[in-house]
């Protein structure tokens, strides 16, 4: 969590998040982070062995921040639930979300914090920590939704958390190929897994 | 798969084979030179940079991967007598490889995605495999619609779009502090090939 770092550092991948959300992410610069922390060059590299390490340490902090307003939309969502078909509809909604052209930015810095983890230790420590959280969240999540007698009872919980996940983030390589696939068969798709496999649902 | 220049392909067969053994931050310009026998002087003619050799590399790896998982779905399609018979086949082909293997494989492919997102030359090289790869998958699925036993209701494309999108993203199992057992594993992805893509009546 955020809270855990030496007040100096968060101050500055505060100010580095916050700059990744109006540039790409490619684009900050060190000045840009100075510049909005107000923190001195010699501080910055004091608490890190250069600029690229506070890169991606901001990336997984990000990834966290994308973990926690996950965990929280899907809370309300389901809270906000009386019966199988409002969660339906609202899911279908949440599908159209998350699933679209638009939140391809989340889906790029998830997958370049997941290949910086692959060779630092470090960092792969902090991000397989908020990926348990957010995957512990899902499946709990779908506990609920199981004792509610929504969630079909064959699928195993934690099992759901990655796959729902795992589609989420894997939708990138429709971005590569110069023929993209039709967003409308995608969302038919992802609405027929939630309905007929995770809830269980029939005739969808 | 497209030969290149002989000299071209010794550089690449030999980055390729340094990085499935050494991973490719400890691949050195110098120990391709070693182990191909080709000079500098030619490496240089055929890459741009050292950098660009490694990235070729890494994309054809990304290839023969998939490449392979789409042969044994080709043959497994056409040995099967029976829907029933050839999705028995499936969970051997998906998971069926020793786990560090297939592991070090699911890490190289996200690798190589997030470093196409940052790079337009690397974009380019993964664009041309996964449009083969999107290809193939597209006609083994309409084959199998065709045969009854895909979802004659879902688009090809998307229907391919899934599968690799679930394959690939699982990749963040592996980084997790706990693992999803194997085995509930291959049961969700089951239910989802029997209920959704793989469903015959629609």
């Amino acid at each position: 969590m955020l809270s855990s770092l030496h007040p100096t550092k968060r101050l500055l991948v505060e100010a580095t998040i916050s700059l990744f959300g109006t540039l790409g992410v490619d684009e900050v610069t060190s000045d840009m982070v100075l510049e909005k922390s107000k923190v001195s060059k010699g501080s910055l590299y004091h608490h890190f062995s250069d600029f690229s390490e506070l890169l991606e340490l901001s990336k997984v902090y990000l990834v966290s921040e994308y973990v926690n307003s996950t965990i929280t939309i899907m809370e309300l969502l389901l809270k906000s639930c009386n019966s199988r078909q409002d969660l339906v509809t609202n899911l279908r909604g949440l599908t159209r979300r998350t699933q679209n052209e638009a939140s391809e930015r989340t889906r790029y810095i998830r997958i370049r914090s997941l290949a910086v983890a692959v060779h630092s230790p470090r960092l792969r420590l902090i991000l397989a920590s908020e990926q348990e959280r957010l995957t512990n969240s899902f499946a709990d999540l779908f506990r609920e939704a199981q004792e509610r007698g929504w969630g079909s009872k064959k699928v195993d919980p934690r099992a759901m958390g990655i796959f729902v996940q795992a589609y989420t983030i894997g939708r990138v390589l429709d971005e590569f190929a110069p023929t993209h696939m039709d967003e409308e068969k995608w969302f038919h798709i992802v609405d027929l897994v939630i309905e007929k496999v995770f809830l269980g649902v029939e005739s969808a | 798969m497209i030969e290149d220049h002989p000299t071209k392909e010794i550089l690449i067969n030999s980055a390729v084979d340094l990085i499935q053994t050494k991973g490719w931050p400890n691949v050195t310009s110098d120990l391709v030179l070693e182990a191909s026998r080709v000079s500098k002087g030619s490496m240089y003619y055929h890459f741009k940079d050292f950098h660009e050799l490694i990235e070729v590399a890494q994309v054809r790896i990304y290839d023969h991967t998939a490449a392979e998982t789409i042969a044994e779905l080709n043959t497994a399609f056409e040995n099967s007598e029976t829907k029933a018979d050839f999705f028995s086949k499936i969970p051997q082909i998906m998971y069926g490889k020793v786990e560090p293997q297939l592991n070090e494989s699911r890490l190289a492919q996200a690798e190589v995605v997030a470093l196409a997102l940052a790079s337009p030359r690397m974009h380019e090289h993964v664009g041309e495999v996964q449009s083969r790869i999107n290809s193939a998958l597209v006609e083994l699925l309409t084959r199998a619609q065709k045969r009854g036993w895909a979802n004659p209701e879902l688009d090809p494309l998307a229907m391919a779009m899934f599968l690799q999108a679930y394959n690939f993203g699982s990749v963040i199992d592996l980084l997790s502090e706990s693992r999803v057992e194997i085995s509930a594993w291959i049961r969700l992805v089951n239910l989802v090939l029997d209920e959704v893509l793989l469903n015959g009546e629609g």
